[in-house]
């Protein structure tokens, strides 16, 4: 029990969440017109080797370093773009091309300029300054967890709230649910659907950018080849998961950390799990999760279960709108 | 259009002729697609070859060295070359039977582990016996192994409707990670060094042959199973019923469904064949080329596999030549480290780029202007059929 509800875990549970929470949302956007963005791992490796080549050039500046990751998933989410906006590619197809590319890109560009082979750790990296609230601490459990986190999973919180914002209070957010729903019906109403889809992509690129950059330069400080590892994809069945909502997107992006989290917890205190076991639990969650939702989706559908209005929110701002 | 042909001649010998001379304008058709096609191809892969090229001139390095090592690995080391060859031309196979029915088997790399992991639990345990008899047991079962894998996404998407991309992504992580514990807990040789983590040694009489002739090299007589996997296929695709249904749901479910095929058992079975053909990857690995099971033995070779099952435009004698296209790129790209300095990631960017133009068909409409333009130039005739050409080409 000590294990599984300590602050320490739910402490690792925010870390681990942030870089997933952020893609997720990416995806999330990308998810809503329409676009099946299975890209992420390998824009999230680039951003992370971005990140990592900035702070090495900058001599340790994090947030230098950061925003070259979100710059450079950026930009690789343009090449996802063409394919997939501007030529009508498969999206699975495309994600993978680009998963490749990012794949073989790092290791490649690791080669060309840093002459090294496997992992680069930069000789000196600053620490982003740790946010502590001494409000915070007064909630028992939860308020240890949330005090000394990196602003950064702050931003993932706050980003959650922007999705949220974006996607239900928007014009552009409606733009976006009506692209995804119904493409010609946005064209009539004078939306481009291309438009719309390069706008998310970008910013879904710009979003896993970030995420890669912050698993590189703040979990750990160096890049690895393919050190993403799967990431990407659960952030996917997080979405997936959580029906494309904002906040309960982020909620299962927790639920995925909380099990990474205690996966680390458990192998440090040694059960004799073995630990390629314990390194299970996230996909295994995934998968049980990604049932769950295809499951009930298939109920909703074929009316064994009462629709539930999880659009209501964008629904209410239409009839505004109008 | 044979009815239409049919219908006013009312001489037989009539009627026989027209069908005769359309079939034979049938054919030349098919022939004339597939050379457009196989055209194409060569022009995306040498688009492809071009890009890196710059590539490499960009960052300094030598900017022929991945020519020079394709041209190596093919008059050089065409050993190594095959050695690769095998289980790409297999994983392209792998793939393209469930993607010629619109199935994204994504996890072809799990369903090698899994099929290797059952190679190698039965080759350990099995008494002594003939060669034959043993790979023919130990084959079976990884077969076995690498289909129960696949079946797992196949039925979770018909009882749960589960997206079997994401699924079998995510297992095939699981599958690495098994395969980590097997050889590090319960399957690790106790009497191996102190870091290595790696299955006992099979059995000799557990080996799958190697090329003598290729003597140093792991070059093996698995070359032969995959051209035969590949033969099956071809069979499967045009000559059984399966196969039929196969391409129809691939062209049209829609079609397929009031023909009243029925697409779960259709996903079942395909993803069984996918798995089974993965399978035989990880048998050929264990028993040829590694004779243990280690950690990282497969470098990737279901999603290569995509690369081979697009270049043949999913067709099963095309994967052959485009996986053994691979196959030298594959050993071309470790030569080329070898010698002159440049990663071999080199040829991960090779693929992705030979990936995105195809499905971008990026130089379709390059082509498609200069064919149809030439053609309309010269005769009227030959717009009937371009259109439809163009169109069934690209997915």
């Amino acid at each position: 029990m000590q294990i599984v509800f300590s602050s320490t875990v739910f402490a690792s549970m925010l870390r681990i969440a942030t870089p997933l929470t952020i893609a997720a949302l990416g995806c999330l956007l990308c998810y809503k017109t329409g676009v099946l963005n299975l890209a992420l791992e390998g824009i999230m490796l680039v951003g992370a080797f971005a990140s990592v080549a900035v702070v090495i050039w900058s001599g340790g500046n994090v947030w230098l370093g950061l925003i070259g990751g979100t710059v450079t998933g950026g930009l690789i989410a343009l090449v996802f773009g063409l394919a997939v906006v501007r030529f009508q590619a498969n999206h699975i197809i495309s994600s993978i091309a680009i998963n490749m590319l990012g794949l073989g890109l790092t290791t490649y560009l690791l080669r060309a300029l840093f002459e090294t082979q496997g992992q680069i750790r930069p000789p000196a990296i600053d620490k982003l300054p740790l946010l502590n609230i001494p409000l915070l601490e007064k909630i028992p459990v939860i308020g240890k967890a949330l005090n000394g986190q990196s602003p950064i999973t702050w931003l993932a919180f706050l980003l959650v709230i922007a999705c949220y914002i974006l996607l239900y209070k928007t014009e552009f957010g409606l733009n976006i649910c009506a692209v995804g729903e119904s493409e010609d019906a946005a064209r009539t109403a004078g939306v481009s659907p291309e438009r719309i889809r390069w706008q998310v992509i970008v910013l879904s690129g710009l979003l896993c950018g970030l995420a890669g950059g912050y698993i590189a330069t703040i979990t750990v400080s160096e890049f690895t080849e393919n050190m993403i590892s799967g990431r990407g994809f659960t952030a996917f069945t997080a979405v997936v998961f959580g029906g494309a909502h904002p906040v309960f997107v982020w909620l299962v992006t927790l639920l995925l950390g909380y099990a990474d989290a205690v996966g680390i917890q458990i192998e440090l205190v040694g059960t004799g799990i073995p630990s390629s076991i314990v390194k299970m639990f996230p996909f295994v969650l995934a998968l049980v999760s990604l049932v769950i939702a295809s499951g009930t989706q298939k109920l909703k559908s074929s009316g064994g279960l009462r629709r539930r209005s999880c659009d209501r929110p964008g629904r209410r701002n239409a009839r505004k709108a109008k | 259009m044979k009815q239409k042909a049919g219908k006013p001649s009312d001489a037989p010998v009539q009627r026989e002729t027209g069908t005769a001379l359309l079939r034979a304008a049938q054919t030349r058709r098919q022939v004339r697609e597939a050379a457009a096609v196989v055209l194409r191809q060569i022009a995306l892969i040498l688009f492809a070859l071009l890009l890196a090229t710059a590539f490499l001139a960009l960052s300094r390095y030598d900017a022929f060295a991945i020519l020079e090592g394709l041209w190596n690995s093919l008059t050089q080391d065409l050993a190594g070359t095959i050695r690769w060859s095998i289980p790409l031309i297999l994983a392209g196979l792998a793939i393209c039977v469930t993607y010629k029915a619109e199935i994204y088997n994504l996890g072809v790399d799990g369903q090698i582990l899994i099929g290797a992991v059952a190679a190698t639990a039965v080759a350990l345990s099995l008494p002594e016996m003939p060669n034959a008899l043993a790979l023919t047991i130990v084959f079976l079962s990884a077969m076995l192994g690498g289909a129960l894998m696949a079946l797992i996404p196949g039925a979770l998407k018909v009882l749960f409707n589960t997206d079997e991309v994401v699924s079998t992504l995510l297992l095939n992580f699981l599958a690495e990670f098994f395969l980590m514990y097997l050889i590090v807990g319960p399957m690790r040789d106790p009497a191996a060094a102190m870091r290595y983590n790696a299955s006992a040694l099979l059995p000799e009489y557990t080996w799958l042959p190697r090329f003598q002739v290729f003597a140093p090299s792991t070059a093996n007589v698995g070359l032969y199973i995959a051209l035969a996997v590949a033969a099956i296929m071809v069979f499967l695709f045009y000559k059984t019923r399966l196969g039929y249904e196969i391409r129809i749901v691939g062209a049209n479910a829609n079609l397929a469904r009031y023909g009243g095929m029925n697409p779960n058992r259709l996903t079942i079975t395909v993803m069984l064949i996918s798995g089974a053909i993965a399978g035989i990857i990880g048998a050929i690995e264990v028993c040829a080329v590694q004779h243990k099971l280690i950690a990282g033995f497969n470098p990737g070779f279901g999603f290569d596999g995509i690369v081979i099952s697009l270049l043949a435009n999913n067709n099963p004698v095309g994967v052959v030549f485009s996986g053994f296209f691979l196959g030298l790129l594959y050993n071309g790209g470790i030569n080329m480290e070898r010698f002159t300095d440049v990663p071999s990631a080199m040829t991960d960017i090779v693929m992705a780029i030979i990936i995105i133009t195809i499905s971008a068909k990026l130089a379709l409409p390059l082509l498609k202007k200069r064919y149809l333009g030439k053609r309309g130039k010269d005769t009227q005739r030959g717009t009937e059929c371009s259109p439809q050409q163009t169109e069934g080409e690209g997915e």
